[in-house]
């Protein structure tokens, strides 16, 4: 009896045992995701899953957090002449002196390939393209205008065969472009076709995920696409001039919906926080105007320089609004950090694109000779118009008449910045003027208005030359002595690491084999 | 007790003495009658046994012995007593006449019977082990105290690596078995207590040099008291650790606690305190002000200024204070009839060397067993409490770390103007005091008053830990015995940091910064063990066992804080979770965690000569897509056995073993689906990180998986004098789990991939020595080891030459090379630990370039190989004398090979503090290649102004070191009165001197435990040298 009682109670273990170790498995299925962070299953509800990637892409286009200090404030913000940093980061050998400093041009690419591009795949892969239409138009839009910043800064870039493979060839400029207007074309009909059937469709599916000034209207990004699509036709008017004209007038063609108007306003994005410029220029102080943007619009007398900018707390400035030299020395940041502030306030959606530049594109195409459905000088003048509107500023029709020119340099804290003006253009349109005269006008206005979005600032100064601006004082760069400008930016180290193969190939195929930043760009010819 | 009551009474409040109290009264009911008493004594040593069982042949009656040796039992003359000691001869002798029977134990000259605790808590006869096991005793570890016991440590056992946290009492200490087999994964060992792992998840790491909140949280096993540990046993290979499956991988460190023993009472204190410096302060130049070019500037903090006569460094030794550390501990053992019982508790106050930062840890052990149902069924149970508050523990990065503040401040200024209370200053305006200080915008980092850090941006830090264990113990049979062990150990932690408005301007906002992160972790674990142990027939012996376990973890937090400086609090210095204004950052993360495993194990020896052991196991976890198998197989042979043993050749044994084991994978990382993390305005942000996918498909990830053999034999000679033991492993470890950039248009920012192999090869060796001279008794012995790391494979999946581990840091960076590159430069493999950088452009002959400028010619890029982080070879060498009651232990340690980079030094070089800077400006110029150059030109040059632009080469220091790790002298008082056992008072001494250090700071510590911050030396606190005195008594 005790014999049989003991082997019945190792029986009996040894099916505990196995028993436990069969029975759990099923425990197992969903616990490796963390079920405090949302899932696709979540998102099934409300039909969320076919936009809910939209407001993080509106945001990393120029990102609406901080890391837009690297991404573009301390590139295009400056080569634009808007903004200048008072900081000497790396003891003034950085970015704005031209040094390419790989940890801040990471960011550069980082924000929009991570934050728009893979995105977009998600949502590719998810197959929105098919149930959501409108919704993936939406998408298309923002990729393009991410992508369209980042061919700008760099040249080729992996466009077309984004996510088809672990390591894709990058695209030339040239058909990066055509595949990006491609996708814009795609979106404006996929919305023109939503509006169509339903013109209630936005409000219902899209509004809730429009962080941005455009208040969920697919007529509003109809216009915005329009307006992508004009501006890279204008960036390929020298190198294409043909394919210039199809796109612009493509893009101007009523048909096809219009471009931005006072209506639409501008696009702008409202941040998670605050501005992160709101941060760079107060908790930072990183940031300070420029001395082109300064000068010009003191010269011109424009009422929109104490919109922009903050008369400077600087006392031997008393007052006045005094901006920093591009490469200015700067032995510590005391010195030119109580130059003028921008006006930047806490809760102002960060801009990416400006109203009137769809009205200084037009006035530069009807200079061309192409069909904008105008002549020049009326969308220049209208351009104005509505930029001074924006801004909220009177006196329009006088600083039309206006004839006063830039204002030199005057640095109180080093003479050896001062620098006579370099332009002698003038507000008021000239019918008689040369198409140089006339294009330097139309493009110096639109600089002026599109304040202080660097990005587009800086390929317009690159493809055009103006505004014409102060060499910069200090490079730090020997590719790009004393007079000349940075043509682009060189690939950071997140690409080379990881994409060596594919960078060379791109750099020996269309950069004439040396990643510089001194190499033009392929619509940059002169 | 009574003869010096403050000692203990001082530091022993509330709690603690009415616990000292209760368990005085415990001790005064431990005095027992019986007839015949004696001592038991190790034979030729004379050193007294504790624990030897004694029993009455053939009755029942039994006891062990107690502290000294002693044994008291009830036997009539002419009974036969038998003593029985693990490692000792059984001794019978009869009962005479005299009440006293002093009995003398021989040592068992063939070791047969020694027991070593193996994998699961398992006890195996030492001679069938086919692998290393190193075992260290608890007195040992308690020789000189640290805070954190895993320091205690280093030098003590072969193949053991063990680098100090920086964060000042209770950091985590980095300990590392026979090298680092994962790159992104987990590298520290698994901790086994009395046979049931423990999770040791770090609460915290130094994140890099530029996150704000970078202070080493301390780890798991930090929190153990000392004091409850019998003995701890290094098991450095796979193959020991085989049946602990995907956490075994980087070998297991078992800990044996103490326990109630049968027949023994006692009452044990101890008392010690420890006064720590810190040492190895750089040296600054003091000849020179603030300014550049020669021109006094105030408003900058670079002393590349004009001659002053009034400079100072004094700022440095002044910010420190000697750091303190009280360990109080008392414990109590007895066991009866009813069963065993063991309590303790542990104080442990430390201040450290910085101020305002303080440990406060308690430590409460209660354990019991006992047997029922006639013997059959053994039960025992413990529980832990454990509590811990650290204090604004000093952060290691650039932007909090009071160290970034103290080291750069420029020598023509005045310190005192900023120092002690005048670290802040009245804002009429503000109506409240702010930070004063002139230097806090920095042009590439804050910089803040290191005196305002450490009392303005204040941390707490509190945890509150349990263990719960309970295990039963059936004989089935005399031969069978099923076991089951449940275990639950529950860590909660509270983060609060406290910022003051005017901190760091680039991550604290105008009303200040307030943190606040409430955690819990915990762990479940369950096993049922059925063993048996039968001889089978008269050759064969078979031990077998079958198990099954399951372990549940679960970790999760809550994350409330500002975010950085875009936002901040609705009131100034209003720190309360209402004060949090507007997209202030939200976050909170759950992760479970199960794993299953069934793993059986089985030692077939055949006439107690040759051995053969097989493991195996099979696991199933939630974190890994498919099940996965471990085996391991390993022979033993006992040379002695066959070849008859001498007074010259006392014991042989070989062995060799192979095995797989695996490191199973992170949270989360193989699910192709993860959810998505939300932004603080709910917009949904993407998948940054995923498992690999081309286009089309994506890998299933596997655990990394290490393939080991070793061989080795254990030697002794010279009836046991002399020991020897030597092994040789080879570890390669495949499918390497790595988290790497994603190439550009992939798709994802960063892939998880098994991206490639690594090989750890080497050896390990300790001699050691019993000599007796006279009265004085030496016992050396020699650690060894050395370990050759090698990455063999990088996956095809991708074409790059390298994956980057660590390209943040502003001096160095960390790459994985793939076999076969150029950037090799000659050697045939890369390494883990490889630091790359600039270097200077050399001629043929190996002679530097210059440019034109005068100045070195530097590498186009910061990626040419300088040098590995990890030693060549490390040797410890550990003493101990006695004579009469007097004993010495020394400990020198010594590190060989290896660099570390130095961003200090390079920021030193930058600001003109360095010393050679001012040695230079007192020459006119550096001279390079027969030129006078600038020194502030130069300096700023080849440290790249503090950034990846430097020489790096020039700020790479050999982390080669002997030092003088541990010193201790003992007195044990004869014994003087009836109350005391025992009763010794010692002077301890860590970190005394170094023997040989070249470089200009410890190159043993490291920023950060975390894997890719290893040989790099940041703004660290110091190292200390600390002394002290321990006093222990037992009643």
């Amino acid at each position: 009896m005790k014999r049989i009682n003991k082997t019945a109670c190792t029986v009996l273990a040894l099916s505990l045992l196995i028993s436990l170790g069969t029975s759990c498995t099923k425990q197992m299925e969903g616990l490796n995701r963390d079920p405090k962070q949302i899932s696709d299953q979540d998102l099934e509800q409300d039909a969320n899953a076919g936009g809910f990637l939209l407001p993080t892409m509106m945001n990393r286009i120029l990102s609406t957090s901080t890391s837009s200090q690297t991404q573009q404030n301390l590139e295009a913000d400056s080569y634009a002449g808007y903004l200048e940093t008072p900081t000497p980061f790396l003891n003034n050998e950085n970015t704005v002196t031209y040094f390419m400093v790989g940890r801040y041009i990471d960011n550069t690419w980082n924000v929009s390939t991570q934050g728009v591009m893979d995105n977009w795949l998600l949502m590719y892969k998810n197959g929105i393209q098919d149930k959501y239409p409108d919704l993936y138009a939406i998408a298309l839009i923002i990729k393009g205008m991410a992508a369209q910043r980042m061919v700008d800064a760099f040249g080729p870039y992996p466009y077309t065969k984004y996510g088809s493979a672990a390591e894709v060839e990058f695209d030339s400029g040239k058909d990066a472009y055509a595949a990006i207007y491609a996708d814009l074309t795609t979106a404006v009909k996929n919305l023109q076709a939503a509006e169509a059937a339903d013109p209630n469709a936005d409000q219902v599916r899209f509004a809730k995920w429009d962080g941005s000034t455009l208040k969920g209207e697919y007529t509003n990004w109809i216009k915005l696409a329009n307006t992508e699509r004009l501006r890279m036709a204008m960036h390929i008017s020298l190198v294409n001039p043909t394919l210039a004209k199809q796109w612009a007038e493509e893009a101007v063609d009523p048909a096809n919906g219009g471009v931005l108007d006072a209506s639409t306003g501008s696009f702008a994005v409202y941040a998670a926080t605050v501005n992160p410029y709101y941060t760079y220029v107060n908790a930072w102080s990183d940031c300070r105007l420029s001395a082109s943007i300064q000068t010009y619009l003191e010269g011109f007398g424009d009422p929109r320089l104490p919109v922009y900018a903050l008369p400077a707390e600087d006392p031997e400035l008393g007052g006045a609004i005094r901006g920093i030299r591009a490469g200015s020395a700067k032995p510590s940041k005391d010195r030119y950090v109580n130059f003028s502030k921008p006006n930047i306030t806490p809760d102002m959606p960060v801009k990416q694109m400006d109203v009137a530049e769809s009205y200084f594109l037009r006035a530069e195409g009807a200079l061309r000779g192409w069909n904008m459905g105008g002549d020049a000088k009326t969308f220049y003048e209208e351009g104005i118009r509505v930029s001074f509107q924006a801004n909220g500023v009177s006196g329009v029709d006088d600083y039309l008449q206006s004839t006063t020119t830039q204002v030199p340099y005057v640095d109180p804290k080093n003479p050896a910045n001062d620098t006579t003006a370099v332009s002698d253009v003038t507000v008021k349109w000239d019918d008689g003027a040369t198409f140089d005269q006339k294009l330097e006008k139309i493009i110096t206005q639109k600089w002026v208005a599109m304040f202080p979005e660097g990005s587009e600032g800086w390929t317009e100064f690159r493809r055009t030359g103006y505004p014409k601006m102060y060499p910069i004082k200090e490079s730090h760069n020997p590719e790009l002595p004393y007079g000349t400008f940075i043509k682009r930016l060189t690939y950071p180290p997140a690409v080379t690491n990881s994409s060596q193969a594919q960078v060379d190939a791109a750099v020996k195929a269309y950069l004439g084999g040396h990643d510089s930043a001194a190499q033009p760009l392929w619509w940059d010819i002169d | 007790m009574n003869k010096n009551p403050t000692l203990l009474a001082g530091k022993l409040k509330g709690l603690g003495l009415a616990f000292l109290a209760t368990l005085m009264s415990f001790s005064l009911f431990a005095q027992q009658a019986g007839n015949i008493s004696g001592t038991v004594t190790a034979s030729g040593t004379q050193e007294p046994l504790v624990g030897v069982t004694v029993q009455v042949q053939g009755t029942s009656r039994g006891t062990t012995s107690g502290a000294n040796g002693h044994y008291t039992l009830a036997a009539e003359p002419g009974d036969s007593l038998v003593f029985t000691y693990i490692g000792f001869d059984d001794l019978h002798v009869v009962v005479g006449n005299s009440s006293t029977l002093n009995v003398s134990l021989h040592a068992s000259a063939k070791g047969l019977n020694e027991v070593v605790v193996t994998a699961l808590g398992l006890e195996k006869s030492a001679i069938s082990t086919p692998y290393t096991t190193q075992a260290v005793s608890g007195d040992e570890l308690n020789r000189v105290k640290s805070p954190n016991l895993m320091n205690s440590l280093a030098g003590k056992a072969a193949g053991v690596v063990i680098t100090q946290g920086s964060a000042g009492p209770g950091s985590s200490a980095n300990v590392i078995l026979r090298g680092y087999k994962s790159i992104t994964g987990n590298n520290q060992p698994l901790y086994v207590i009395d046979g049931v792992p423990m999770s040791n998840p770090t609460t915290s790491q130094a994140g890099g040099l530029n996150s704000s909140r970078s202070a080493d949280g301390g780890d798991a096993i930090s929190n153990l008291n000392p004091e409850d540990i019998e003995d701890i046993t290094v098991l450095t290979g796979a193959s020991a650790a085989a049946l602990y499956g995907s956490r075994a991988a980087n070998g297991v460190i078992l800990i044996t606690t103490k326990k109630g023993k049968l027949g023994v009472s006692s009452v044990s204190v101890s008392s010690s305190a420890t006064f720590s410096n810190p040492i190895s302060l750089p040296k600054l130049q003091t000849e020179y002000g603030q300014g550049s070019g020669g021109e006094l500037n105030t408003s900058v903090n670079d002393s590349w200024g004009p001659k002053i006569d009034n400079g100072s460094d004094a700022h440095l030794d002044d910010f420190f204070r000697t750091g303190q550390t009280y360990i109080n501990a008392v414990s109590v053992t007895r066991g009866g009839d009813l069963g065993a019982f063991y309590l303790s508790y542990a104080n442990t106050n430390a201040k450290g060397i910085v101020p305002e930062n303080t440990y406060n840890r308690n430590n409460f052990t209660i354990e019991g067993s006992s047997n029922l149902f006639n013997d059959k069924v053994t039960v025992q149970g413990s529980m832990n409490y454990i509590n811990q508050i650290s204090r604004n523990r000093p952060s290691a990065g650039w932007y909090n770390s009071p160290m970034f503040g103290l080291y750069l401040f420029p020598v023509g200024d005045d310190f005192s103007k900023y120092s002690g209370a005048n670290y802040q200053k009245f804002d009429s305006t503000r109506n409240m005091y702010v930070q004063n200080w002139p230097y806090v915008r920095n042009e590439a980092s804050s910089n803040q008053n290191p005196y305002w850090i450490q009392n303005k941006i204040q941390s707490d830090e509190y945890r509150s830990r349990s263990i719960y264990s309970f295990n039963a113990k059936w004989h089935i049979l005399n031969w069978l015995t099923l076991s089951g062990r449940v275990n639950y150990d529950r860590s909660e932690d509270r983060f609060e940091q406290r910022s003051y408005a005017t901190s760091d301007p680039t991550t604290v906002g105008a009303n200040g910064k307030y943190v606040k992160i409430p955690s819990t972790t915990e762990q479940l674990y369950t096993d049922f063990l059925l063993s048996g142990n039968k001889q089978l027939g008269t050759d064969f012996s078979l031990a077998a066992t079958l198990g099954f376990s399951v372990t549940q973890n679960k970790f999760q937090n809550i994350d409330l804080e500002t975010n950085g400086a875009t936002t901040t609090l609705y009131y100034p210095n209003y720190f309360s979770v209402y004060a949090l204004e507007g997209a202030f950052t939200h976050t909170e993360r759950l992760e479970k965690q199960l794993s299953q495993a069934v793993f059986g194990t089985a030692t077939l020896g055949y006439k107690q000569t040759v051995f053969l052991d097989v493991t195996g196991r099979n696991e199933r976890s939630s974190t890994v897509n498919d099940p996965f198998f471990y085996p391991s197989i390993g022979l033993t042979y006992v040379l002695t056995n066959t070849l008859a043993p001498s007074d010259f050749f006392s014991f042989a044994k070989l062995r060799a073993s192979y095995a797989e084991v695996g490191n199973a994978l992170p949270f989360g990382v193989a699910n192709n689906n993860p959810n998505y993390t939300l932004s603080q305005n709910g917009n949904i942000n993407g998948r940054g990180s995923m498992p690999f996918f081309s286009g089309t498909d994506t890998i299933s990830l596997k655990p990394e998986r290490t393939r080991s053999f070793e061989f080795g034999g254990d030697f002794r000679f010279f009836r046991d004098k002399l020991s020897l033991s030597v092994t040789y492993y080879h570890a390669t470890t495949d499918d390497q789990v790595f988290q790497i950039g994603a190439p550009a248009g992939a798709g994802a920012a960063n892939f998880w991939i098994n991206g490639g192999t690594i090989l750890n090869k080497g050896m390990e060796a300790m001699v050691s020595y019993d000599a007796n001279f006279g009265q004085v008794k030496w016992s050396p012995s020699v650690t060894f080891s050395r370990n050759v790391n090698q990455i063999r494979k990088l996956s095809d999946l991708l074409t790059a030459d390298r994956f980057v581990l660590n390209s943040g840091f502003r001096l160095t960076q960390l790459f994985l090379t793939r076999p076969g590159s150029e950037t090799l430069r000659g050697r045939k493999y890369g390494s883990y630990g490889d630091i790359f950088g600039r270097t200077y452009q050399r001629d043929d002959k190996g002679h530097i370039l210059y440019g034109d400028d005068g100045l070195p010619l530097l590498s186009a890029a910061n990626d040419q190989y300088l040098g590995n982080a990890h030693p060549d070879f490390l040797m410890g060498f550990n003493n101990s004398f006695t004579y009469k009651n007097f004993s010495l232990h020394f400990l020198v340690d010594g590190r060989f090979g290896g660099v570390i980079a130095s961003s200090k030094e390079q920021w030193l070089d930058f600001k003109g503090l360095s010393k050679r800077s001012g040695e230079a400006r007192d020459k006119g110029g550096v001279m390079v290649n027969g030129k006078l150059i600038d020194p502030e030109v130069y300096y700023q040059y080849i440290s790249g102004k503090a950034d990846i632009a430097a020489a790096a080469e020039e700020y790479i220091y050999s982390a080669t070191n002997v030092r003088l790790r541990e010193l201790s002298i003992s007195y044990a008082f004869p014994k003087f009165s009836n109350v005391f056992k025992d009763l010794s008072v010692s002077l301890v001494g860590h970190n005394l001197f170094f023997f040989y250090k070249k470089a200009p700071f410890d190159p043993d510590v490291s920023i950060s435990t975390a894997n890719s911050l290893q040989g790099m030396d940041g703004f660290q606190i110091p190292t200390t040298r600390s002394y002290g005195i321990t006093l222990s008594a037992k009643f």
